[in-house]
């Protein structure tokens, strides 16, 4: 097929990012908001290395005041959390959001604008955090703020920079990875069937799946933790009914996950390497599919063995000493199977493989002394010394950096279109792997020697100065090879030896494009029909006419707006044609409406977050709300009938249903978080409800209930006329919103008429921040119901119109009938069962 | 090089048909064992231990070891039946994957197969997490 230079030039300026002052606030494609991903994320990094080099001096020798012990807190819990919020889970998403598209063989990713929302509000996150140091209220309660030292008792301002900095960058993280998940499933090429995914994409589904459930727990928590600092609430204040133990629950259930939401994608990133260099397909492909899943699931079982030190049934721990020597099993399969996959083969001893041979070596030194903790008995011993300091930097700087530096190297020619420098590559190596094990691995005996971790000096009676010292001059060396890795990227592209397009003679879609590739992505729709699609002749070619139709339908087309193809998420079989958005300012309005709105709740200047609220709710009306003229242009264009699919598609088709469907699993999370919470709280009191309350009425709650699940059903029956094309859709929808008026109604009575305030013990709280949590999903479903009655007015009559935002707001009524009956069953029913 | 399939055909052929909810229960089964599992062997140790479950001694041993055992093996014959349907599930498209399925057979195939080795794992697991009842029979 032939593509005339004109309408490529066309397609070209339709997929372009604006220039000048709007280039930096509103574009939308994946490709330039990836890499500002990845360069605010090495920005980070970079300020997360000064803090660790400045405690590392400080440890250098024994009683050294070089940094007072109120510096050190800071430092090490600004490093901590910038390593872990700020860098290393956003690069990876970074990495992700420009290559799935280029793997996929897709044009962008499944929501642009949230991609760009995603991004604004990683940066406020960041920059509220890092603004403590002009305040003078630097966090220093740690990267993982146990109460009650984070507790409004014992903790200033800097936990609420800490929290709200944290919340941003979770809804960031949530947002990025319900793209990733969406993408994943339904952009995939024509043929790119499950079995055919790069491991790669595997990787990052998985991890994309984890962080929407362990980045929820978080947001959760972070939230009861700030309820408690800014309006007295008691979820964790031992004096009033309160639990300081259930933050550690809380934010383990998140913190756990989150070492292999980070890993994971690593050892995706290792399996493209691996298979590259070695010029090989990995072995045990399935094997490696399924480690990848067991990781995931088992990752969220093992929370509970940061907490052996802190009372807990010996039962207990050992259940969880045994899941957590379990999760090895997992890790053993993909470590056997890039050996395997190595072995025989003969290497290039390039940058990329020896940061794949150095994450092999350390990541399992890391893996040993993960098992050694695992065991409980040994666990007591090393605790909060040095040893776990050392055990968990070889997992993440060689589980997780290592790959990173490793993919850097790998993909670099694809971002750039030139090489990186090989020597300077070789030595920041060499420079950073001999630099890493001198500054850690000295560690392990420091542990063993009785040094404590997070205290800022040690008595020189200890006898560790000589390891210090040791310690402090690695991590200099170590210091200087990311720093000579970062010159190397910053000097090879402009001095860097042209790459070509494929210069590893790799396998996967992204290498079979220019480097750099161009912002649409593919102009003609690929066609996979192998694992491997560039090592496979006639791979690429097709035999369907079907899909031919497809593909011919949308190649350089349209050139009106911008689309990208609908597969099915198992077979990835074509189903639909997504329209896609162009260049808006919207998700940086909306994400400036909420940092606004946090603003206004560390500053307590609580009128300040009218103008945020009222900002994020008018930007996001704007955002959802249907643009008939361009809906029709996107109907006139012809490419429906080209390519024999729908534009316009709706249900399981459309990638909104999808969204929909991962932001219910985000609210679902939260009511298990605040589940969890109420349980908790209660096993741990003498009488419940505490203070001796009475036990909730059920009348009124009973009768809410029913309302909602009325109109819950009635939405349903209007979605079945509608579709069935006889009846009055309209009535019915019209009567679920009254019922859910109602519904809600009573909730509000039953509220006012409650004996006891969130202040007034731990019970309160909780019964309370549950009751509100579940105004979100019930005033989210009358707003949707309200505006498809107002919308689907005049539209009754042009069903495809109508069709996606009711099958919305059915699936939205689905999710608010279970949170209802849920909260019922919690806060109403178990107080008379338990 | 091993050699690659190369099938393209979205055309519905041959191949025996699997009941969805086989097809569900085979993927998600060992998965869901194992969480209800760490779910119920945690709440049960939990709440039977400070409730003083573990002190009651029946047949020799615990309440609360009792209550585990059980639970281990409901789950443990969940996630053994898991494994099973997925063996089934491969077993009836084996002769149709490949060469002459079509693309979906081949997805289907190859869900099989992950299921069977993830509802082994996690069969596996489950195992592994009761041996500590046996250290805990009369205590908590």
């Amino acid at each position: 097929m032939t593509i005339s230079p004109r309408d490529e030039e066309k397609f070209s300026r339709l997929w372009a990012s604006p220039s000048g002052l709007r280039g930096w606030f509103t574009p939308v494609n994946n490709q330039p908001l990836a890499k500002r991903f990845i360069a605010t994320a090495f920005f980070f990094f970079l300020l997360g290395g000064l803090q660790a080099l400045f405690m590392r001096v400080q440890l250098t020798v024994s009683d050294n005041h070089f940094i007072g012990p109120d510096l050190y807190n800071q430092l090490f819990t600004m490093h901590g959390s910038t390593m872990m919020y700020l860098f290393a889970v956003p690069l990876l998403e970074g990495l992700a959001l420009y290559l799935i598209p280029l793997m996929l063989g897709s044009r962008d990713v499944a929501f642009p604008r949230l991609t760009a929302f995603s991004f604004w509000t990683y940066v406020f996150g960041g920059l509220l955090f890092y603004s403590s140091f002009f305040t003078g209220t630097v966090p220093d309660a740690g990267w993982f703020a146990y109460t009650p030292l984070s507790g409004p008792r014992y903790s200033g301002m800097g936990v609420d920079f800490w929290l709200l900095g944290l919340s941003l960058v979770e809804v960031a993280g949530i947002t990025a990875g319900i793209e990733i998940v969406v993408t994943i499933l339904k952009f995939r090429a024509p043929g790119m069937s499950l079995n055919r995914m790069p491991l790669f994409i595997w990787a990052i589904l998985v991890a994309g799946v984890m962080i929407i459930f362990a980045f929820s727990t978080l947001l959760t928590a972070t939230v009861l933790l700030e309820l408690d600092r800014a309006f007295g609430f008691c979820f964790f204040d031992p004096e009033n009914g309160g639990n300081t133990l259930l933050w550690q629950h809380l934010f383990w259930f998140f913190g756990h996950p989150e070492v292999y939401i980070m890993f994971i994608p690593a050892t995706g990133i290792i399996s493209m390497v691996v298979c590259a260099v070695a010029h090989r397909a990995v072995v045990g492909y399935s094997y490696i599919v399924a480690a990848i899943v067991v990781t995931g699931f088992v990752s969220f079982g093992l929370w509970m063995h940061h907490m052996y030190t802190t009372g807990l049934p010996d039962l207990a721990m050992g259940f969880f000493t045994a899941a957590s020597l379990m999760i090895g099993i997992a890790s053993g399969i993909q470590i056997f199977a890039w050996i395997a996959t190595l072995w025989g083969t003969r290497p290039k001893m390039s940058p990329q493989t020896l940061f794949v041979l150095g994450f092999l070596f350390i990541f399992v030194l890391g893996g040993f002394t993960g098992v050694m903790v695992a065991v409980v008995p040994f666990d007591w011993q090393v605790h909060d010394t040095f040893f776990i300091v050392a055990h968990f930097h070889y997992v993440l700087i060689g589980g997780v950096v290592f790959p990173i530096l490793a993919g850097v190297t790998y993909w670099y020619p694809k971002f750039t279109g030139k090489l990186l420098n090989h020597r300077l590559g070789i030595w920041s190596f060499w420079l950073t792997f001999v630099g890493f094990n001198v500054t850690f691995f000295p560690m392990h005996i420091m542990g063993f020697l009785g040094m404590p971790r997070r205290v800022y000096t040690y008595p020189e009676e200890l006898g560790i100065d000589g390891y210090n010292i040791v310690a402090t001059g690695g991590a200099f060396v170590m210091a200087a090879g990311f720093l000579l890795f970062l010159f190397n990227a910053w000097f090879s592209r402009s001095r860097g030896l042209p790459a070509g397009d494929n210069p590893w003679q790799a396998e996967s879609l992204e290498w079979s494009m220019s480097s750099p590739p161009p912002t649409y992505s593919h102009l003609r729709p690929p066609i996979v029909r192998s694992r491997h699609p560039l090592w496979v002749s006639e791979a690429l070619d097709s035999r369907d006419a079907a899909v031919e139709r497809v593909r011919d339908g949308l190649t350089c087309a349209p050139l009106e707006w911008r689309a990208s193809l609908v597969t099915d998420a198992l077979s990835a079989q074509p189903k639909a044609v997504q329209p896609i958005p162009g260049p808006t300012p919207l998700p940086f309005i909306v994400a400036l409406g909420v940092l606004i709105g946090f603003l206004a709740v560390l500053t307590k200047a609580y009128l300040l977050a009218l103008p945020g609220i009222a900002i994020t709710v008018v930007g996001v009306i704007r955002w959802f709300w249907p643009n008939d003229a361009r809906i029709q242009m996107i109907r006139n264009s012809g490419i429906g009938e080209k390519t024999g699919l729908s534009v316009l598609p709706s249900g399981s088709q459309s990638t909104v249903w999808w969204g929909m469907l991962c932001f219910l699993a985000v609210l679902a999370t939260a009511f298990g978080a605040l589940g969890y919470a109420y349980f908790y709280l209660q096993l741990f009191s003498d009488v419940w409800p505490q203070d001796h309350l009475e036990r909730p009425a059920l009348l009124i709650s009973g009768l809410g209930l029913m309302l909602i699940l009325a109109g819950a059903a009635f939405a349903r029956i209007a979605l079945h006329f509608f579709q069935s094309k006889r009846g009055r859709p309209g009535f019915w929808l019209g009567m679920s919103l009254l019922l859910g008026l109602f519904g809600f109604g009573a909730y509000f009575v039953e509220m006012t008429r409650l004996p006891f305030t969130p202040q007034s013990n731990a019970y309160g709280s909780v019964f309370w921040t549950m009751s509100a949590t579940l105004c979100v999903p019930i005033v989210l479903s009358l707003c949707f119901t309200g505006g498809l009655m107002r919308y689907a007015k005049k539209r009754w009559n042009d069903p495809e119109l109508v069709d996606l935002p009711f099958g919305l707001t059915v699936l939205l009524w689905y999710g608010t009938a279970v949170a209802a009956a849920t909260v019922f069953a919690v806060l109403y029913l178990s107080p008379y069962v338990i | 090089m091993r050699s690659h399939r190369k099938t393209l055909d979205y055309a519905p052929d041959s191949h025996p048909t699997v009941k969805r909810w086989v097809s569900l229960f085979s993927l998600l089964g060992g998965g869901i064992a194992w969480l209800l599992h760490l779910l119920t062997i945690y709440v049960i140790s939990d709440f039977g231990c400070v409730a003083g479950w573990g002190e009651r001694i029946t047949f020799g041993i615990s309440v609360v070891s009792w209550m585990l055992l059980a639970a281990t093996v409901l789950t443990g014959a969940l996630a053994a039946a898991a494994s099973w349907a997925s063996h089934y599930v491969g077993t009836l498209l084996w002769g149709t994957a490949g060469d002459r399925g079509s693309v979906r057979t081949e997805t289907q195939y190859f869900v099989a197969r992950v299921s069977l080795l993830l509802n082994g794992i996690f069969a596996f697991i489950i195992l592994a997490q009761a041996v500590p009842i046996f250290f805990f029979l009369r205590s908590c």
